[in-house]
Protein backbone atom coordinates (compact mmCIF):
# COMPACT_ATOMS: atom_id res chain seq x y z
CA UNK A 1 0.00 0.00 0.00
CA UNK A 2 2.55 2.42 1.16
CA UNK A 3 4.92 1.72 -2.23
CA UNK A 4 1.68 2.19 -4.36
CA UNK A 5 1.16 5.80 -2.53
CA UNK A 6 4.85 6.75 -3.10
CA UNK A 7 4.17 5.58 -6.88
CA UNK A 8 1.07 8.00 -7.20
CA UNK A 9 3.27 11.02 -5.93
CA UNK A 10 6.39 10.32 -7.87
CA UNK A 11 4.27 10.06 -10.81
CA UNK A 12 1.90 13.02 -9.91
CA UNK A 13 4.76 15.30 -9.92
CA UNK A 14 6.75 14.13 -12.42
CA UNK A 15 3.38 14.60 -14.74
CA UNK A 16 3.32 18.26 -13.26
CA UNK A 17 6.81 18.74 -14.01
CA UNK A 18 6.35 17.82 -17.63
CA UNK A 19 3.17 19.61 -18.35
CA UNK A 20 3.36 22.44 -19.96
CA UNK A 21 0.29 24.55 -20.08
CA UNK A 22 -2.52 25.34 -17.97
CA UNK A 23 -5.33 23.71 -19.33
CA UNK A 24 -3.10 20.58 -19.16
CA UNK A 25 -2.56 21.17 -15.49
CA UNK A 26 -6.48 21.56 -14.51
CA UNK A 27 -6.50 17.85 -16.32
CA UNK A 28 -4.32 16.96 -14.03
CA UNK A 29 -5.54 18.09 -10.87
CA UNK A 30 -8.42 17.05 -12.14
CA UNK A 31 -7.24 12.68 -12.58
CA UNK A 32 -5.42 13.29 -9.08
CA UNK A 33 -7.35 15.68 -6.74
CA UNK A 34 -10.59 15.70 -8.65
CA UNK A 35 -14.12 13.50 -7.53
CA UNK A 36 -13.23 10.57 -8.94
CA UNK A 37 -9.01 11.53 -8.40
CA UNK A 38 -6.97 8.66 -7.77
CA UNK A 39 -5.94 10.44 -4.26
CA UNK A 40 -9.62 11.17 -3.48
CA UNK A 41 -10.12 7.53 -4.03
CA UNK A 42 -7.57 6.28 -1.80
CA UNK A 43 -9.03 8.53 0.60
CA UNK A 44 -12.21 6.93 0.41
CA UNK A 45 -10.51 3.37 0.15
CA UNK A 46 -9.50 4.35 4.19
CA UNK A 47 -12.60 2.24 5.48
CA UNK A 48 -11.43 -0.79 3.82
CA UNK A 49 -8.30 -0.64 5.76
CA UNK A 50 -7.38 -2.20 8.79
CA UNK A 51 -8.58 0.48 11.64
CA UNK A 52 -5.31 0.32 13.62
CA UNK A 53 -3.33 1.59 9.92
CA UNK A 54 -5.86 3.92 9.67
CA UNK A 55 -4.64 7.14 11.05
CA UNK A 56 -0.65 6.58 9.83
CA UNK A 57 -2.37 5.69 6.38
CA UNK A 58 -5.02 8.89 6.26
CA UNK A 59 -1.93 11.39 6.96
CA UNK A 60 0.20 10.29 4.54
CA UNK A 61 -2.12 10.36 1.81
CA UNK A 62 -3.21 13.76 3.36
CA UNK A 63 0.65 14.58 2.75
CA UNK A 64 0.55 13.29 -1.05
CA UNK A 65 -2.78 15.44 -1.56
CA UNK A 66 -0.93 18.66 -0.07
CA UNK A 67 2.71 17.87 -2.20
CA UNK A 68 0.19 17.52 -5.23
CA UNK A 69 -1.06 21.02 -4.47
CA UNK A 70 1.72 23.02 -3.70
CA UNK A 71 3.55 20.97 -6.45
CA UNK A 72 0.04 22.34 -8.88
CA UNK A 73 -0.14 26.10 -7.70
CA UNK A 74 3.71 26.06 -8.48
CA UNK A 75 3.97 24.74 -11.96
CA UNK A 76 0.52 27.12 -12.50
CA UNK A 77 2.72 30.25 -11.65
CA UNK A 78 5.50 29.58 -13.60
CA UNK A 79 3.61 28.20 -16.40
CA UNK A 80 1.54 31.38 -16.76
CA UNK A 81 4.46 33.43 -15.94
CA UNK A 82 6.01 31.73 -19.36
CA UNK A 83 2.29 32.56 -21.16
CA UNK A 84 2.44 35.75 -20.42
CA UNK A 85 6.07 36.00 -21.15
CA UNK A 86 4.96 34.29 -24.48
CA UNK A 87 2.00 36.41 -25.29
CA UNK A 88 3.83 39.97 -24.93
CA UNK A 89 6.62 38.60 -27.29
CA UNK A 90 4.22 37.49 -30.13
CA UNK A 91 2.03 40.09 -29.87
CA UNK A 92 4.39 42.48 -29.63
CA UNK A 93 3.39 46.39 -31.42
CA UNK A 94 5.83 47.26 -33.61
CA UNK A 95 6.38 51.01 -32.19
CA UNK A 96 8.37 52.18 -35.67
CA UNK A 97 4.95 51.50 -37.92
CA UNK A 98 2.99 54.65 -38.86
CA UNK A 99 -0.46 54.77 -36.71
CA UNK A 100 -4.56 54.27 -38.15
CA UNK A 101 -5.70 56.85 -39.58
CA UNK A 102 -9.23 57.74 -38.55
CA UNK A 103 -11.70 56.97 -41.87
CA UNK A 104 -12.39 60.34 -43.42
CA UNK A 105 -15.01 60.95 -45.88
CA UNK A 106 -15.58 63.30 -48.64
CA UNK A 107 -17.84 65.21 -50.48
CA UNK A 108 -20.27 63.18 -53.32
CA UNK A 109 -18.86 63.92 -56.76
CA UNK A 110 -22.13 66.00 -57.84
CA UNK A 111 -21.78 68.15 -54.76
CA UNK A 112 -18.39 68.66 -55.40
CA UNK A 113 -18.89 70.25 -59.11
CA UNK A 114 -21.98 71.89 -57.97
CA UNK A 115 -19.37 74.16 -55.27
CA UNK A 116 -17.25 74.48 -58.36
CA UNK A 117 -19.92 76.19 -59.90
CA UNK A 118 -21.26 78.09 -57.03
CA UNK A 119 -17.45 79.21 -56.19
CA UNK A 120 -16.79 80.21 -60.19
CA UNK A 121 -19.59 82.46 -60.07
CA UNK A 122 -19.20 83.64 -56.36
CA UNK A 123 -15.78 84.65 -57.94
CA UNK A 124 -17.72 87.04 -60.95
CA UNK A 125 -19.90 88.95 -58.09
CA UNK A 126 -23.16 86.32 -58.40
CA UNK A 127 -25.58 85.67 -55.31
CA UNK A 128 -26.49 82.32 -54.27
CA UNK A 129 -30.38 81.89 -53.89
CA UNK A 130 -32.46 78.62 -53.12
CA UNK A 131 -36.07 78.02 -53.16
CA UNK A 132 -38.56 75.21 -52.14
CA UNK A 133 -38.46 71.93 -53.96
CA UNK A 134 -42.29 72.12 -53.69
CA UNK A 135 -43.16 74.74 -55.93
CA UNK A 136 -46.55 76.07 -57.12
CA UNK A 137 -48.12 75.87 -60.79
CA UNK A 138 -47.50 79.29 -60.64
CA UNK A 139 -44.12 79.77 -60.34
CA UNK A 140 -43.00 76.61 -62.40
CA UNK A 141 -45.20 77.44 -65.16
CA UNK A 142 -47.40 80.13 -65.62
CA UNK A 143 -44.79 83.07 -64.71
CA UNK A 144 -42.13 81.84 -66.94
CA UNK A 145 -44.18 82.58 -69.98
CA UNK A 146 -45.71 78.93 -69.86
CA UNK A 147 -49.20 79.14 -69.61
CA UNK A 148 -52.13 76.59 -69.18
CA UNK A 149 -52.21 74.93 -72.71
CA UNK A 150 -48.55 75.74 -73.73
CA UNK A 151 -47.19 72.92 -75.65
CA UNK A 152 -43.88 72.95 -73.50
CA UNK A 153 -45.33 71.74 -70.71
CA UNK A 154 -45.16 68.58 -72.38
CA UNK A 155 -41.29 68.93 -72.55
CA UNK A 156 -41.11 68.90 -68.92
CA UNK A 157 -42.41 65.48 -67.30
CA UNK A 158 -43.28 66.88 -64.43
CA UNK A 159 -44.20 65.36 -60.76
CA UNK A 160 -47.79 66.17 -59.93
CA UNK A 161 -49.20 66.43 -56.37
CA UNK A 162 -52.62 67.81 -57.55
CA UNK A 163 -53.65 70.93 -59.59
CA UNK A 164 -51.54 73.34 -57.74
CA UNK A 165 -48.46 71.91 -56.39
CA UNK A 166 -46.13 70.24 -58.07
CA UNK A 167 -42.33 68.99 -57.88
CA UNK A 168 -40.34 71.56 -59.61
CA UNK A 169 -39.24 70.89 -62.69
CA UNK A 170 -36.58 73.00 -63.19
CA UNK A 171 -34.32 75.66 -60.85
CA UNK A 172 -35.83 78.45 -62.92
CA UNK A 173 -38.89 79.74 -60.71
CA UNK A 174 -35.99 80.71 -58.09
CA UNK A 175 -35.49 83.34 -60.84
CA UNK A 176 -39.21 84.48 -59.95
CA UNK A 177 -38.96 84.22 -55.93
CA UNK A 178 -35.55 86.59 -56.04
CA UNK A 179 -37.12 88.60 -58.53
CA UNK A 180 -40.05 88.86 -56.11
CA UNK A 181 -38.30 89.13 -52.85
CA UNK A 182 -35.44 91.67 -54.39
CA UNK A 183 -36.60 93.34 -57.43
CA UNK A 184 -34.02 94.38 -60.38
CA UNK A 185 -31.16 94.92 -60.38
CA UNK A 186 -30.15 91.65 -60.38
CA UNK A 187 -27.49 89.11 -60.08
CA UNK A 188 -28.06 85.50 -58.42
CA UNK A 189 -27.27 81.67 -59.29
CA UNK A 190 -29.22 78.98 -58.12
CA UNK A 191 -28.22 75.87 -57.35
CA UNK A 192 -30.92 72.60 -56.54
CA UNK A 193 -32.55 69.85 -57.15
CA UNK A 194 -35.09 68.84 -59.77
CA UNK A 195 -37.29 66.66 -60.70
CA UNK A 196 -38.86 64.62 -64.00
CA UNK A 197 -40.28 61.29 -64.86
CA UNK A 198 -37.67 59.92 -66.94
CA UNK A 199 -34.83 57.54 -66.25
CA UNK A 200 -32.31 56.11 -68.57
CA UNK A 201 -28.99 56.45 -69.24
CA UNK A 202 -28.56 59.85 -69.31
CA UNK A 203 -31.52 61.11 -67.13
CA UNK A 204 -32.50 60.17 -63.48
CA UNK A 205 -35.98 61.10 -61.95
CA UNK A 206 -33.89 63.15 -59.52
CA UNK A 207 -31.07 65.79 -60.70
CA UNK A 208 -28.93 68.76 -60.02
CA UNK A 209 -29.79 72.51 -61.92
CA UNK A 210 -27.65 75.57 -61.06
CA UNK A 211 -29.72 78.27 -63.05
CA UNK A 212 -28.31 81.80 -63.43
CA UNK A 213 -29.89 85.34 -63.94
CA UNK A 214 -28.65 88.74 -64.53
CA UNK A 215 -31.12 91.85 -64.87
CA UNK A 216 -29.60 95.56 -65.25
CA UNK A 217 -30.19 98.37 -67.48
CA UNK A 218 -28.40 98.02 -70.84
CA UNK A 219 -27.72 93.95 -70.55
CA UNK A 220 -27.12 91.88 -73.82
CA UNK A 221 -26.09 89.08 -75.44
CA UNK A 222 -22.91 89.72 -75.21
CA UNK A 223 -22.81 90.01 -71.62
CA UNK A 224 -23.74 86.32 -71.38
CA UNK A 225 -21.60 84.93 -73.84
CA UNK A 226 -18.51 86.67 -72.31
CA UNK A 227 -19.63 85.10 -68.57
CA UNK A 228 -20.48 81.73 -70.35
CA UNK A 229 -17.28 81.31 -72.11
CA UNK A 230 -15.59 82.66 -69.00
CA UNK A 231 -17.48 79.69 -66.78
CA UNK A 232 -16.59 77.04 -69.39
CA UNK A 233 -13.22 78.02 -69.91
CA UNK A 234 -12.85 77.87 -66.23
CA UNK A 235 -15.00 75.38 -65.33
CA UNK A 236 -13.10 72.41 -67.45
CA UNK A 237 -9.39 74.18 -67.01
CA UNK A 238 -8.51 74.58 -70.40
CA UNK A 239 -9.58 76.41 -73.20
CA UNK A 240 -12.21 75.08 -75.03
CA UNK A 241 -14.63 75.57 -78.04
CA UNK A 242 -17.70 76.79 -77.73
CA UNK A 243 -20.65 77.10 -79.97
CA UNK A 244 -24.27 79.01 -79.17
CA UNK A 245 -27.12 77.25 -81.10
CA UNK A 246 -30.17 78.80 -81.33
CA UNK A 247 -32.69 76.85 -79.49
CA UNK A 248 -36.29 77.69 -77.72
CA UNK A 249 -37.36 78.15 -74.45
CA UNK A 250 -40.54 79.99 -73.22
CA UNK A 251 -39.02 82.38 -71.19
CA UNK A 252 -35.90 83.80 -72.97
CA UNK A 253 -35.84 85.21 -76.41
CA UNK A 254 -33.73 84.54 -78.08
CA UNK A 255 -32.95 81.53 -76.30
CA UNK A 256 -29.62 79.41 -77.19
CA UNK A 257 -27.65 75.85 -76.47
CA UNK A 258 -24.38 76.21 -75.70
CA UNK A 259 -22.05 72.89 -76.87
CA UNK A 260 -18.59 72.49 -76.61
CA UNK A 261 -15.81 70.57 -78.65
CA UNK A 262 -15.31 67.19 -77.20
CA UNK A 263 -12.20 65.24 -77.45
CA UNK A 264 -12.95 62.94 -80.04
CA UNK A 265 -14.51 66.25 -82.30
CA UNK A 266 -17.92 65.77 -81.36
CA UNK A 267 -20.58 68.73 -80.10
CA UNK A 268 -21.90 67.91 -76.57
CA UNK A 269 -24.73 70.03 -74.98
CA UNK A 270 -23.86 71.16 -71.74
CA UNK A 271 -26.32 74.27 -70.88
CA UNK A 272 -28.97 76.35 -72.34
CA UNK A 273 -29.59 79.85 -71.68
CA UNK A 274 -30.82 83.18 -73.70
CA UNK A 275 -32.01 86.98 -72.82
CA UNK A 276 -35.16 87.04 -70.41
CA UNK A 277 -38.61 87.08 -72.24
CA UNK A 278 -40.03 90.64 -71.62
CA UNK A 279 -43.24 88.64 -70.75
CA UNK A 280 -41.58 87.00 -67.86
CA UNK A 281 -40.07 90.81 -66.76
CA UNK A 282 -43.94 92.14 -67.20
CA UNK A 283 -45.72 89.57 -65.10
CA UNK A 284 -43.77 91.06 -62.58
CA UNK A 285 -43.97 94.72 -62.86
CA UNK A 286 -40.58 95.23 -64.06
CA UNK A 287 -40.09 97.94 -67.07
CA UNK A 288 -38.75 96.50 -70.34
CA UNK A 289 -37.79 99.60 -71.53
CA UNK A 290 -35.72 100.27 -68.68
CA UNK A 291 -33.93 96.94 -67.39
CA UNK A 292 -33.06 93.37 -69.68
CA UNK A 293 -31.46 90.07 -68.63
CA UNK A 294 -30.18 86.55 -69.49
CA UNK A 295 -30.70 83.41 -67.46
CA UNK A 296 -29.11 80.28 -68.06
CA UNK A 297 -29.42 76.68 -66.76
CA UNK A 298 -26.92 73.68 -66.89
CA UNK A 299 -27.41 70.34 -65.27
CA UNK A 300 -24.47 69.83 -62.70
CA UNK A 301 -24.88 65.70 -63.31
CA UNK A 302 -24.07 66.47 -66.86
CA UNK A 303 -20.91 69.05 -66.42
CA UNK A 304 -19.03 66.34 -64.12
CA UNK A 305 -19.95 63.31 -66.47
CA UNK A 306 -18.21 65.17 -69.01
CA UNK A 307 -15.27 66.51 -66.59
CA UNK A 308 -14.68 63.40 -65.13
CA UNK A 309 -15.34 61.06 -67.98
CA UNK A 310 -18.28 59.21 -66.48
CA UNK A 311 -20.47 57.12 -68.80
CA UNK A 312 -23.56 56.35 -66.99
CA UNK A 313 -25.38 58.97 -64.89
CA UNK A 314 -27.19 56.77 -62.46
CA UNK A 315 -23.51 55.03 -61.02
CA UNK A 316 -24.05 59.22 -59.16
CA UNK A 317 -26.93 57.61 -57.25
CA UNK A 318 -26.31 54.08 -56.74
CA UNK A 319 -23.55 54.56 -53.86
CA UNK A 320 -20.90 52.10 -54.72
CA UNK A 321 -18.13 52.87 -52.65
CA UNK A 322 -15.76 52.10 -55.34
CA UNK A 323 -16.87 54.68 -57.62
CA UNK A 324 -17.33 57.20 -54.76
CA UNK A 325 -13.80 56.70 -53.79
CA UNK A 326 -12.17 57.79 -56.89
CA UNK A 327 -13.43 61.34 -56.42
CA UNK B 1 -39.40 62.40 -86.20
CA UNK B 2 -37.65 60.48 -88.53
CA UNK B 3 -36.63 61.18 -92.16
CA UNK B 4 -35.27 59.14 -94.68
CA UNK B 5 -31.96 61.66 -96.61
CA UNK B 6 -32.82 60.05 -99.91
CA UNK B 7 -36.68 61.37 -98.96
CA UNK B 8 -35.52 64.97 -98.51
CA UNK B 9 -33.16 64.78 -101.35
CA UNK B 10 -36.49 63.89 -103.91
CA UNK B 11 -37.56 67.22 -103.60
CA UNK B 12 -34.36 69.03 -103.94
CA UNK B 13 -32.03 69.29 -107.46
CA UNK B 14 -29.18 69.33 -105.41
CA UNK B 15 -27.65 66.02 -103.40
CA UNK B 16 -27.30 66.83 -99.39
CA UNK B 17 -25.40 64.37 -97.41
CA UNK B 18 -26.61 63.57 -94.89
CA UNK B 19 -23.93 65.81 -92.28
CA UNK B 20 -24.97 68.83 -94.29
CA UNK B 21 -28.49 68.67 -93.60
CA UNK B 22 -28.16 67.91 -90.32
CA UNK B 23 -25.74 71.23 -89.49
CA UNK B 24 -28.19 73.24 -91.09
CA UNK B 25 -31.29 72.10 -89.37
CA UNK B 26 -29.17 71.97 -85.77
CA UNK B 27 -27.57 74.87 -86.37
CA UNK B 28 -31.19 76.88 -87.14
CA UNK B 29 -32.37 75.94 -84.06
CA UNK B 30 -33.56 72.51 -84.94
CA UNK B 31 -31.84 69.80 -83.48
CA UNK B 32 -31.14 66.75 -85.33
CA UNK B 33 -28.95 63.60 -85.10
CA UNK B 34 -27.91 61.13 -87.84
CA UNK B 35 -28.88 57.58 -87.32
CA UNK B 36 -28.71 54.93 -89.54
CA UNK B 37 -30.78 52.06 -90.37
CA UNK B 38 -30.09 48.91 -92.84
CA UNK B 39 -27.84 50.92 -94.63
CA UNK B 40 -29.64 54.09 -95.17
CA UNK B 41 -28.85 57.40 -93.41
CA UNK B 42 -32.14 58.87 -91.20
CA UNK B 43 -32.41 62.31 -89.73
CA UNK B 44 -33.56 61.86 -86.20
CA UNK B 45 -35.20 65.85 -85.86
CA UNK B 46 -36.17 67.12 -82.13
CA UNK B 47 -38.77 70.06 -82.26
CA UNK B 48 -38.93 72.48 -79.53
CA UNK B 49 -42.55 73.27 -78.87
CA UNK B 50 -42.55 76.28 -81.19
CA UNK B 51 -41.56 74.84 -84.66
CA UNK B 52 -45.07 73.14 -84.72
CA UNK B 53 -45.11 74.16 -88.79
CA UNK B 54 -41.95 71.76 -88.95
CA UNK B 55 -43.67 69.17 -87.52
CA UNK B 56 -43.89 67.33 -91.05
CA UNK B 57 -42.39 65.86 -94.30
CA UNK B 58 -43.61 68.96 -95.96
CA UNK B 59 -42.50 71.49 -92.94
CA UNK B 60 -39.09 70.51 -93.01
CA UNK B 61 -38.68 70.77 -96.61
CA UNK B 62 -39.95 74.19 -96.59
CA UNK B 63 -37.12 74.96 -94.21
CA UNK B 64 -34.16 73.66 -95.69
CA UNK B 65 -35.28 75.27 -98.99
CA UNK B 66 -35.85 78.82 -96.68
CA UNK B 67 -32.26 78.22 -95.10
CA UNK B 68 -30.40 77.13 -98.35
CA UNK B 69 -32.43 79.18 -100.69
CA UNK B 70 -32.52 76.05 -102.22
CA UNK B 71 -35.63 75.50 -104.95
CA UNK B 72 -38.42 72.80 -104.32
CA UNK B 73 -37.94 70.53 -107.36
CA UNK B 74 -41.48 69.15 -106.87
CA UNK B 75 -43.41 72.35 -105.69
CA UNK B 76 -46.48 70.25 -106.86
CA UNK B 77 -46.56 67.87 -104.24
CA UNK B 78 -46.55 70.32 -101.68
CA UNK B 79 -49.92 72.22 -102.67
CA UNK B 80 -51.41 68.86 -104.09
CA UNK B 81 -54.31 68.86 -106.77
CA UNK B 82 -58.06 68.58 -105.59
CA UNK B 83 -59.35 65.64 -107.36
CA UNK B 84 -62.25 65.13 -106.29
CA UNK B 85 -65.61 66.64 -106.88
CA UNK B 86 -67.85 65.52 -104.26
CA UNK B 87 -68.04 69.18 -101.69
CA UNK B 88 -69.78 69.43 -98.91
CA UNK B 89 -71.71 72.93 -98.05
CA UNK B 90 -70.51 74.23 -94.33
CA UNK B 91 -72.20 77.14 -92.80
CA UNK B 92 -71.24 78.80 -89.55
CA UNK B 93 -74.01 79.51 -87.96
CA UNK B 94 -72.47 80.49 -84.41
CA UNK B 95 -69.98 83.45 -85.28
CA UNK B 96 -68.83 83.89 -81.54
CA UNK B 97 -68.14 79.92 -81.28
CA UNK B 98 -66.57 79.77 -84.90
CA UNK B 99 -65.06 83.61 -85.92
CA UNK B 100 -62.70 82.14 -88.30
CA UNK B 101 -63.62 79.62 -91.04
CA UNK B 102 -61.76 78.88 -94.38
CA UNK B 103 -63.01 76.62 -96.77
Amino acid sequence: MGDNLSDLSNSAIQEINECSSSNDLESIRVKYLGKKGTVTAALKSLSEIDPRDRPAHGKRINEIKTLIQEKLSERKASIQKQEINQNIENKMIDVSLPGRVNFQGHRHPVTKTLLEIEEIFYGAGFVVEDGPEIEDEYHNFTALNIPHNHPARAMHDTFYFNSEYLLRTHTSPIQIRSMEKDGVPIRVIAPGKVYRRDSDITHTPMFHQIEGLVIDKGINFSHLKGILHQFINTFFEENTDVRFRPSYFPFTEPSAEVDILSKDNKWLEILGCGMVHPKVLENLGINTEIYSGYAFGMGVERLAMLKYGIKDIRSFYENDLNFLNQF
Amino acid sequence: MKLPVTWINESFKKDYSADDLSDLLTLSGIESEIEKDKGEEILDISLTPNRADCFSYKGIIQEISALDNAKIKYEDLLNPEIHHKEFMNVEVQSKEDCPVFYD
